[in-house]
């Protein structure tokens, strides 16, 4: 079934005007993409870096506004809707960043930054608030006293659970992941991607995953859209794009991926 | 010291200041590298690789830190302690060395011929058109196109992977014996940094001169070089040919790094290693590897710490149960 459905998604931006503010050049940094996901799916949006990737991300959450297309989520139409409408589905619609670093407040403990997205969109009292960030916090693996601890004190991998603690306490239906691994070293990565796998399993959600790192999304996606100049050039099943690439791009792509040459 | 032998790094360990306390951020890395050999230098961030390749350039106090043990003796030289004048001639001329940020190392004020016709002249007696025509056959020779015209460009007009070349361009101006490569192709995508590994390979192999390839990425490292080192949290932990790591891996943390390599195909789950690098401020006692290790001994493994051990095979190994995994 499906759960969020895109349809000629397309933004540009100016790049230059002339001397009496008339666009003379543009740069299309999303053409025409268009794109489903399913209840509890894993789609991967792969390319190299300026492919439109994280804008295609953006777009979905209408962080930014895109010129035009539609992005329909559980058949509400999220591009016509009012400010106000928009924020009561934020819920539903969750993100992750690369850097854990600059997604928290440095000067905000923990346990705050967590409830803060709860403050502001589900109305529940203090005391609400904190049992279910502690939850959330102890659901990603980290205890209690954690939230009382500042963003400096804690290491990328930890960082990284925290803001996952934070989408996750809001119930989404879905959890854009813009690079959430690239940051992290080789060992913490792996049990950041479990985690998302095991909560995913448990709660549902779908995961709409941006990376540059093919050989993880290999791992975890159910299927693979590969952008390149702002437009998808080939999506299907994650196999499929691997073993059979159709795409000159995607076969380049794919090609370009560093073999264990012992093993 | 065998004549075949260029770099050797033995027993180094380095110090910073950290909240006010001089703290080992490298203790006990040992490398050796042969004339002509790629030698890969693994680990993850504070690891202490970065670090152990200034100190080979001499670099460590000019970031403010110190040289408290080991030696570090390039082409029959010790680097520890030398003279200015003699650390100056290593850097750039014997040694080069190339960055993962290829952009933020270029000058934006000088186009990119000046900055390598500068570091001819500046460590050989040419002139300015002598040294602007090998600049230009250099851009060539690492696959610039037209160089002859775009050696009068600036960096912004270069990309990230036509930066690196330039970057590979200075560093080879010179005719170095050794080039240290820090994750020269981590910031760039995967088709472009596959065009950069193959230049890297191409050069070494014509020109001879040795690699020092500093690296997380263990599938890039499998692909470049003949020999490996893996750092763990400061010390180096495990040495030996590139097939012997990657196929028969001794110390359980070089082999739980290699699990947790996604394989081909959608996996329920990726192998982890549990917790974290212990941050140089709070060392361990004992192996450092310990709290993560599957198959450590309690008392031990915790208590004292193990020395880099050379096994029959040639390679080293620094574990108290490596015979375990030979034997196995």
């Amino acid at each position: 079934m499906t759960l969020l459905r895109v349809e000629g998604l397309t933004k540009s931006y100016v790049r230059r005007r002339n001397v009496f503010g008339q666009v003379i050049d543009r740069v299309e940094a999303v053409r025409d993409v268009s794109f489903s996901l399913g209840h509890g799916e894993t789609l991967s949006i792969v390319g190299e870096s300026g492919a439109g990737k994280s804008t295609v991300g953006r777009l979905i959450l209408r962080l930014i506004e895109p010129d035009a297309g539609s992005v329909v989520l559980d058949g509400a139409d999220i591009r016509a809707m009012s400010r106000a409408t928009l924020r009561a589905h934020r819920c539903d619609m969750q993100m992750i960043f690369q850097d854990p670093f600059s997604s928290l407040d440095p000067r905000m403990d923990i346990g705050r930054s967590i409830e803060e997205p709860m403050l502001l969109h589900l109305g529940l009292s203090a005391d609400e608030r904190r049992a279910r960030s502690l939850a959330v916090l102890k659901r990603v693996g980290l205890d209690e006293s954690y939230a009382r601890r500042l963003p400096s004190g804690l290491s990328g991998g930890q960082l990284q659970r925290v803001a996952i603690a934070r989408a996750l306490s809001l119930n989404p239906k879905i959890i854009v992941c813009d690079e959430p691994v690239a940051a992290l070293d080789v060992s913490v990565r792996a049990q950041v991607l479990n985690l998302m796998s095991e909560l995913q399993e448990e709660v549902g959600m779908s995961y709409l995953f941006i990376s540059h790192d093919l050989s993880i999304v290999r791992a975890i996606s159910d299927r693979v859209a590969v952008m390149s100049k702002g437009q998808i050039k080939e999506i299907g099943a994650t196999e499929q794009i691997f073993a059979e690439p159709q795409n000159d791009y995607t076969i380049e792509l794919v090609r370009a991926i560093p073999a264990m040459a012992f093993g | 010291m065998q004549s075949d032998t260029l770099l050797q790094v033995r027993g180094l360990a380095v110090e910073f200041q950290i909240g006010g306390q001089w703290t080992r951020v490298v203790n006990d890395a040992w490398l050796s590298l042969a004339r002509g050999e790629t030698l890969g230098l693994v680990g993850e961030s504070g690891s202490g690789k970065s670090i152990t390749s200034m100190a080979v350039l001499g670099l460590v106090s000019e970031l403010g830190g110190r040289v408290a043990s080991g030696s570090v003796r390039f082409d029959g030289e010790e680097v520890v302690g030398a003279k200015q004048g003699v650390l100056r001639r290593l850097r750039g001329q014997r040694i080069g060395m190339i960055f993962q940020q290829p952009r933020r190392s270029l000058n934006p004020a000088f186009t990119v011929g000046d900055h390598i016709a500068e570091t001819i002249r500046r460590h050989s007696r040419v002139s300015r058109a002598e040294a602007w025509k090998r600049a230009v056959s250099l851009l060539d020779r690492v696959g610039i196109p037209r160089a002859a015209e775009r050696a009068s460009d600036y960096p912004h007009l270069f990309s990230g992977g036509m930066c690196q070349r330039v970057m590979i361009a200075m560093a080879i101006s010179c005719e170095p014996k050794l080039l240290i490569a820090d994750e020269p192709t981590t910031a760039l995508d995967v088709t472009v940094q596959a065009k950069v590994l193959e230049l890297l390979r191409e050069l070494v192999r014509e020109s001879g001169m040795a690699m020092l390839f500093i690296s997380h990425d263990l599938t890039v490292v499998s692909e470049v070089t003949q020999r490996v080192a893996v750092m763990y949290a400061g010390q180096t932990v495990e040495v030996g040919t590139t097939r012997q790591i990657f196929s028969q891996p001794l110390h359980p943390y070089t082999k739980a790094l290699l699990a947790s390599i996604p394989g081909a195909g959608r996996q329920q789950r990726l192998k982890v290693i549990d917790g974290s690098i212990p941050p140089p401020t709070r060392m361990i006692p004992g192996c450092r590897f310990n709290p993560r290790c599957d198959c450590r001994l309690s008392d031990q493994c915790q208590s004292r710490p193990v020395e880099l051990v050379e096994m029959p095979d040639e390679r080293s190994v620094r574990c108290l149960r490596a015979d375990l995994a030979v034997a196995s």
